[in-house]
């Protein structure tokens, strides 16, 4: 490696981030092998905690200006593209903190001050809001960074950055197996769909754990009701600042770490279809997160924070009264009528991951389905024995050994094993358009659906970019032109094909119907403000018809840009 | 005919009113398909049933017992003694009772609540829709014959299950005998209010062994809406009102009786719902609580559970969620955000009633209904703190209603009930419709209940005219949409129009 390119790094972390980067870079001596370096990660002060340092810890390296051509980083791009915190200054997690001090902020404060007696109250010192809207922990030995005011950023996702910021920009960095990362250095594997869903969802579903809990009375003070997350979907609309390993090209040490980042798998993930894989994996992960939030708080009936009625769905009760009542007419299932129900639509997707595992195979299939069922069936039993269910056998049959939290893990883990390419999608697609007879999907369930849809189709329609292989003995220079070609074939793929895949697509969903009623779109960037939009959106849960819903997916099923392909 | 025109006013402004509430909501008035009753075997009634009646003990004789032409089914109008048969039969609802279990709400009810047996033969339906059946208030018998059970809520599901007394009470020394002595022979006095209050309760409000649960409702069980004075003035009357007014006297055209009738009902549907909430909480299993058709635990005991819903007022969380949401902007009151609103029904008027009486200041903080008010707002209330409080404030109510009760009414005891209940009203009805609602209901019986003694029957003053032209607009705001079983257009904006309607009336009696 050139001295010049880890010099100009060198320059920039020390005036930037100071002398622990150099301190941590030491370590971290280039001489030595890597995993071997160190068996205890320590920052520059000895510590093998990994602590929280803020954005400016990353904004020196990671703040290109999108499309900036700086000659000097471009090696550096072809594994990542260096621009993620000027696209992250678009992105509504930046907001998190903001909002806590904002108009809702406010609002949501006076009522909770009322409500819990204390008129000194303050929404932005509650560590309960902080731990989703800012970068605030509450494990034993953490730390807190110094400015919440970034809200959500790098290290909420990444992990507390102290043991890894020095090394990880280190090409061989990325030999080192991502449990080794995320156990001795504190960085999470974000790469693995499995463990980026469990991070995602830690806010947007929940983790009792990690003091990640919206509670029924933040909701009644005027906390924005939870939607239903698609983590594709979600993730598109962040905007996505990372390319999956597929969209990459080569770079250095692909075949290393590749073997120490996917672990277990018998195939090149390169020929994975990374999204339609992930849509599979995520619908899974969120019934699991769901039901291990349920759980984890079913602990003491006798407590005052059992039962949390935040963790039931909101429209099983929150409805006005239909007469006549569709929902008397569609009956309770196997449920008694008038029992809180846990929310429908972290079930939407979990078919895609039961049929992935299966492939063409029905009967192994059919044996799958049939044994998810039975344990649903199970927790539903216990949900019904009295409204809000009996807290230890909920427990019992979330959280045994073999309860339904290990056989969804179990699930997401066969899927993340398994290849998943065109053929695959289209079996994923057609699983997510035929809809059982007499199944009323309430209105998240069905955008679940939708979503899935759209990203599975557009990422069927559109064959990967063509990237230039690297030749034996390539130069540095070589290899720099070579990253700046592959960027920029990316980049128009990125515009071109997929934006017109995507387009294809979401023309066909606008056309039924589907994006406005549905509300497809989500708050993404400065302008969509989630208060802001929260009459409309309301509006269009209360007024969903799932009867409705189920023409428009026939429609779509039959459509032939769904059945031909 | 000062009272018919009593009663003219009186159904005008509140019972033809209170049905344009309520009518709408109820699914228990579909047509009976005729063929439906025709197919039926005489099998459907249990052999428990027959013997029972083998074993002799008290049991229904049926309407056929009364209805002779010379004895009940005379061909007098409404209020005519000597007709109370034909009237029921020919006006009143509660024939009605067992044929609407063949309904399609009915039969989806059962096929919803899991049941195994159809609505018309279970014993959770049949306990109010057909007492016959097996009356929990009459204990040591069961009886009913398919003729029994076609009568639907008859003459003795009320009066008493009459196979003792059906003799005796036709002869010269009944009117001797005791309320005791009739008692014993299985009678129900129904003279006294607080009795017929019960009376009315045992359904209308509940009891265990009849116990309309959110299960039922959730299921397509019309919700209990009960208050006694719109529920009694809109009963065709088989008995002479001029009599209910007389004995409230001083004079029948100057008579108390409206507003004795409503404070009492207030009570005492209050003191049954007490009564209900105890055994829902002394009953209920952590385990289990599906229910067999008869409402029993598969041990035997009835089936209670809990946390019990129907505690709860409907429409704190059956709205559709809005924002901006007039809930938060009106803010929880004394609530937690997000607590449960209890007792928004029967309880929010309650405290002007009792603290007239001196009785107890139900309206303060450490009050037995404050203490209870406040467990139940937790989504799993502690039963024995609930079963503590509710016991202290049922005596509570016994004994206000006993007070009340020996009084002759006064117009300015009334006229400070109508002046309490205006102002409470404001309160309750931005917290929620049900509180709206019954300041309404209240409102307009005590108000004929001023009228009546004031002894301007058929003469209204322009004051009473004006507070009659504000319970009307009140009343608007309450109504039910089309298409709707909730107040989906009910906010504290009308709230607050309401408000300004109950200061008028605040005002006008100052």
């Amino acid at each position: 490696m050139p001295t010049y390119f880890r010099l100009i790094k060198r320059v920039i972390w020390t005036s930037a981030a100071g002398l622990s980067a150099v301190a941590a870079f030491q370590t971290f001596s280039p001489e030595a092998p890597i995993a071997q370096s160190v068996a205890v990660a320590q920052d520059e002060l000895g510590s093998t905690t990994p602590q929280f340092q803020g954005l400016r810890s990353c904004v020196p390296c990671h703040n290109e200006a999108i499309g900036d051509k700086n000659p000097f980083v471009t090696m550096s791009r072809e594994f990542c593209v260096l621009n993620e915190v000027s696209i992250f200054a678009n992105d509504k997690h930046r907001q998190a903190y903001e909002l806590l001090e904002g108009d809702l902020g406010k609002h949501m404060e006076k009522i909770l001050a009322q409500s819990k007696s204390d008129a000194t109250y303050k929404v932005t010192t509650d560590k309960q809001c902080l731990a989703c809207h800012a970068n605030y922990r509450w494990k034993e030995g953490f730390e807190q960074p110094p400015l919440f005011e970034f809200g959500v950023t790098c290290e909420s996702c990444h992990g507390p950055s102290s043991l890894w910021e020095g090394p990880h920009d280190d090409p061989r960095w990325r030999k080192i197996s991502a449990e080794e990362k995320e156990q001795k250095y504190g960085m999470i594997d974000v790469r693995n769909p499995v463990r980026r869903a469990q991070q995602c969802f830690s806010c947007h579903v929940g983790n009792v754990q990690e003091g990640k809990v919206v509670t029924h009375e933040m909701y009644a003070a005027g906390h924005p009701p939870l939607p239903g997350i698609e983590i594709e979907t979600f993730s598109q609309q962040m905007p996505t600042h990372w390319r999956t390993l597929q969209e990459k090209g080569e770079f250095k040490y692909r075949e290393d770490y590749i073997k120490s980042n996917f672990p277990g798998l018998e195939h090149s993930p390169l020929n994975d279809l990374a999204k339609t894989k992930s849509v599979i994996i995520g619908g899974t992960m969120a019934l699991r997160e769901t039901v291990n939030l349920f759980a984890s708080q079913a602990v003491d009936q006798d407590s005052q924070a059992w039962p949390e009625l935040a963790v039931f769905d909101c429209s099983a009760c929150h409805h006005d009264l239909a007469a006549p009542s569709w929902r008397q007419k569609r009956g309770y299932g196997k449920s008694l009528p008038g029992r809180p129900q846990m929310f429908a639509w972290p079930e939407a997707l979990v078919k895609l991951g039961i049929r992935q595992r299966a492939g063409d195979d029905d009967a192994a299939f059919q044996k799958d389905w049939d044994a998810y069922h039975g344990k649903m069936e199970e927790l539903r039993r216990v949900l019904d024995r009295r409204p809000f269910g009996d807290p230890k056998a909920i427990q019992a049959v979330a959280m045994g050994e073999d309860g339904l939290i290990a056989w969804l893990d179990q699930l997401a883990n066969d899927v993340f094993k398994s290849p998943v390419g065109k053929e695959d999608a289209s079996r994923t697609l057609q699983t997510l358009v035929s809809l059982p007879p007499e199944t009323y999907p309430d209105f998240h369930s069905a955008r679940q659906l939708v979503w899935a849809i759209r990203t599975v189709l557009s990422e069927m329609n559109t064959d990967l970019p063509k990237f230039t292989v690297a030749p034996a003995d390539e130069s540095d220079k070589q290899a720099i032109d070579r990253a700046l070609t592959n960027l920029k074939t990316f980049q128009a793929w990125d515009s071109g094909d997929r934006a017109a895949a995507q387009k294809k697509v979401n023309d066909l969903l606008t056309q039924l119907e589907l994006t406005e009623k549905l509300r497809l779109d989500l708050p993404a960037g400065d302008k969509y403000i989630i208060a802001e939009q929260l009459p409309e959106s309301l509006k269009a849960i209360g007024g969903y018809d799932p009867a409705w819903f189920r023409t428009q997916l026939q429609e779509l099923a039959s459509s032939s840009k769904v059945s031909n392909d | 005919m000062h009272w018919k025109m009593t009663f003219r006013v009186l159904f005008t402004a509140a019972a033809a009113a209170s049905v344009a509430v309520f009518a709408r909501t109820s699914s228990g008035v579909e047509p009976v398909e005729t063929e439906r009753l025709a197919v039926r075997t005489p099998d459907e009634t249990s052999t428990a049933v027959d013997s029972a009646l083998e074993k002799g003990g008290r049991h229904f004789v049926g309407v056929g017992g009364c209805s002779a032409a010379n004895c009940h089914g005379g061909d007098g109008t409404k209020g005519t003694v000597g007709s109370e048969y034909s009237i029921w039969i020919q006006d009143d609802k509660h024939a009605e009772a067992y044929s609407v279990l063949y309904n399609e709400t009915s039969q989806r009810m059962a096929k919803l609540l899991k049941l195994d047996k159809p609505a018309h033969q279970a014993a959770l339906c049949l306990n109010c829709h057909a007492p016959q059946n097996d009356p929990p208030f009459a204990g040591d018998h069961v009886h009913g014959s398919l003729s029994a059970l076609l009568d639907g809520v008859s003459c003795e599901a009320c009066h008493g299950a009459a196979s003792d007394w059906l003799g005796p009470h036709v002869r010269h020394d009944w009117a001797k005998k005791s309320p005791e002595e009739k008692a014993a022979l299985g009678f129900r006095e129904t003279k006294n209010l607080w009795n017929r209050s019960k009376v009315c309760a045992d359904c209308h409000v509940g009891e265990p062994g009849r116990d309309v649960n959110h299960d039922l409702y959730a299921a397509g069980h019309p919700r209990l809406f009960f208050e006694m004075s719109a529920f009694h003035a809109n009963m065709p009357a088989h008995w002479d009102r001029n009599d209910d007014r007389q004995r409230t006297g001083p004079e029948r055209d100057q008579s108390s009786f409206e507003a004795k009738l409503w404070a009492i009902g207030q009570l005492a549907s209050a003191e049954a719902a007490l009564e209900l909430l105890t055994h829902r909480a002394e009953n209920a299993r952590d385990d289990f609580v599906l229910r067999d058709s008869d409402s029993k635990y598969p041990s035997g005991e009835t089936v209670a559970v809990w946390p019990e819903f129907a505690e709860t007022g409907c429409f704190a969380c059956h709205h559709n969620l809005d924002s901006p949401s007039w809930r938060q902007k009106r803010g929880y009151a004394s609530r937690n955000a997000g607590g449960y609103p209890w007792g928004t029904w029967l309880f929010p008027i309650l405290p002007t009633v009792v603290d007239s009486t001196g009785t107890s200041k139900l309206a303060d903080a450490d009050s037995p209904l404050a203490k209870l008010t406040r467990e139940m707002a937790r989504p799993y209330p502690n039963r024995q703190a609930v079963i503590s409080s509710a016991k202290d404030l049922q005596a509570v109510l016994t004994k206000s209603a006993q007070t009340i009760d020996s009084q002759q009414l006064t117009a300015e005891q009334i006229a400070g009930w109508m002046k309490g209940v205006s102002a409470v009203g404001t309160s309750a009805s931005q917290q929620s419709w049900e509180g709206a609602t019954q300041s309404w209901l209240s409102l307009t019986a005590i108000h004929q209940g001023l009228t009546d003694v004031s002894g301007a029957v058929g003469q209204p003053s322009e004051t009473s005219q004006q507070i009659n032209a504000s319970l009307e607009k009140i009343r608007s705001h309450l109504e039910f949409p089309r298409g709707f079983d909730s107040p989906e257009n009910f906010s504290s904006d009308p709230a607050t129009a309401i408000s300004v309607e109950l200061q008028k009336i605040h005002d006008i009696l100052d």
